[in-house]
């Protein structure tokens, strides 16, 4: 019983592994400024980033989007399957325009984001 | 992240088994209640403050848990179960995996991890597509098969163990997307670099005792597979993925239905405690928290049978192409590759001989031999290479090497299967990025 308990917590706890880099106690400016970003699961700031973590975010983990390099074209395709095959609702097209714009941007095939980080 | 500077092609990863860096769940809840709730479980305010678990979040705080939450409404934004509190990250009962990705879980073992000829289930990679059960207790699992069969059956694994024979195999489970993070460009998913892949030893009973058991009617076309994990939006009755294999394939003695791995259990993100092992073909077909097994007059349609997933072109593409649906096929056989598993990468050598290791594995296939070079493919120098253990066991190869001057160098493995085929150089692009068996290269600088 104690193993499935702990299998149990394996499952979830990994869910913030993201945390690793991101010490909360004692901040310094610099430390804020990092924690800051990892707080967003490193989505550079802008127009789009609150639509993709908490729309994105709400089922999966943002590691899945942060993994990505991919074309615009691309992403709309892998909304349309998020909607036809993973059981998100439409979207608002809105929130989509400004989730496609931001992916496009930051999670293009050179991979932006990646290189704002070192 | 700490990583980058390493693998710069791999940017955004933890390594699992950090534990001085671990963080409080107190910590994280005070510097954001509603940002933690967010991140660890997917939970969403609601105007009037009070907590509300969404779909995936609630499954998985139930995980965590290892209980339902019959009150969850009522339990406020920002407040943290005493039941885990202080618990630290980590996924327990693994080593050394980078993590790829925490909601769903999926992590890999770094190439020089796998040396062994047996990877222990602490190395034992991780693809997850849904929400683990939250109860992966042996007593009370039921495995169910039906579908096209004279008798169908509702069996406990005790049961399992005592109508079939139990068997033991050293059997190769391979993430059909092992080696996307390579792509260019770059293909949608789990970034996994090498490590995708395992040898563990299984024991169970043979999935075609099971089904020769129940009566396989003649018009059975294909297997489908049903696990107890739950779908990541949370919605009830959807699968998070529901694989099966043409009836042939499942015929194979090989398949077990597998309740213990490595003498041991099955470590839960592994499936336990009833997996599917149906080695050589993409890990998917190895259906985890095993609950049913379906006989079908068709070709399953299950969550990730269908659309693209674990298909590639019928025919050769460039690479970025666009490819309609139409023109994909489902992937059987996963292709011949190898891994250097000894040394690591990197590796500094002050003398002029190295001996170099690692496995090579062929799908349906037996690895005939292993070569390598240190010259970028000019010349090679055939490997030793051992029979496998038991069909669809990885091999281990070696090789003694001299190098003949002070500089930078690499090895490159390349393994050739029974039928004459070898690894490639370059990757056959497909826009899924699957079945990248291109040559595992490391570097060794001499002097």
């Amino acid at each position: 019983m104690r193993w499935t308990i702990l299998a149990a917590l394996a499952a979830g706890l990994v869910t913030w592994g993201w945390l690793n880099a991101a010490p909360m106690r004692f901040v310094s400016p610099a430390a804020a400024a990092k924690a800051t970003q990892e707080e967003w699961m490193g989505l550079p700031p802008g127009k789009g980033r609150d639509e993709v973590f908490n729309i994105c975010g709400a089922c999966h983990s943002l590691r899945m989007v942060t993994q990505q390099g991919l074309s615009r074209s691309s992403w709309v395709d892998v909304l349309a399957y998020m909607v036809e095959e993973q059981e998100m609702d439409k979207l608002d097209p809105d929130d989509e325009k400004a989730i496609l714009d931001y992916l496009a941007k930051w999670y293009g095939r050179d991979r932006k984001a990646r290189a704002l980080k070192r | 992240m700490p990583d980058d500077t390493k693998i710069p092609d791999t940017a955004d990863r933890v390594t699992a088994d950090r534990e001085s860096d671990s963080v409080d769940l107190f910590e994280l809840y005070a510097a954001d209640p509603e940002r933690a709730d967010m991140l660890v479980f997917g939970r969403v305010a609601h105007q009037d403050r009070r907590g509300f678990l969404k779909g995936a979040g609630l499954a998985t705080m139930g995980a965590l848990i290892g209980s339902a939450i019959p009150f969850h409404r009522n339990m406020p934004s920002g407040f943290i179960p005493e039941a885990l509190a202080a618990a630290p990250m980590k996924i327990t009962g693994k080593d050394g995996l980078t993590i790829l990705n925490d909601r769903p879980v999926n992590a890999e073992t770094p190439p020089h991890l796998l040396n062994d000829e047996v990877t222990p289930t602490a190395r034992h990679f991780i693809r997850n597509n849904g929400i683990p059960p939250a109860s992966t207790n042996a007593a009370g699992w039921k495995l169910r098969i039906d579908g096209l069969v004279n008798t169908p059956m509702t069996l406990t694994i005790d049961e399992l163990k005592k109508k079939f024979p139990v068997v033991t195999q050293r059997l190769v489970i391979e993430c059909g997307g092992n080696g996307r993070a390579y792509f260019k460009p770059p293909a949608r998913g789990n970034q996994w670099t090498l490590g995708a892949v395992a040898c563990s030893e299984w024991t169970g009973v043979r999935l075609a005792d099971v089904l020769k058991a129940a009566g396989v009617k003649d018009n059975v076309v294909y297997t489908a597979h049903v696990g107890a994990d739950a779908h990541l939006s949370g919605k009830a009755g959807k699968l998070a993925i529901s694989r099966g294999v043409p009836i042939a394939k499942a015929m194979n003695p090989s398949n077990l239905i597998a309740f213990a791995m490595n003498g041991g259990p099955l470590h839960p993100m592994n499936g336990a405690p009833l997996r599917l092992v149906v080695p050589g073909w993409p890990g998917s077909c190895s259906q985890k928290w095993l609950t049913r097994i379906w006989l079908r007059d068709k070709v399953h349609d299950g969550p990730k049978m269908t659309g693209t997933a674990y298909r590639v072109p019928k025919h050769p593409v460039a690479a970025g192409t666009k490819v309609p649906k139409k023109d994909f096929g489902i992937i059987h056989a996963m292709p011949v590759k190898s891994l250097i598993t000894t040394p690591q990468t990197g590796l500094k050598l002050s003398g002029s001989k190295l001996t170099v290791g690692g496995h090579a594995w062929a799908g349906d296939n037996t690895v005939a031999r292993v070569d390598v070079s240190i010259d970028f493919g000019a010349t090679w120098i055939q490997a030793k290479l051992a029979a496998p253990a038991n069909p669809y066991a990885w091999q281990q190869w070696s090789a003694d090497l001299e190098f003949p001057i002070a500089g930078y160098y690499e090895v490159w493995a390349r393994a050739t299967d029974d039928k004459g085929t070898s690894q490639p150089f370059a990757i056959a692009w497909n826009p899924k990025g699957y079945l990248n068996n291109s040559m595992h290269r490391i570097s060794v600088t001499v002097g």
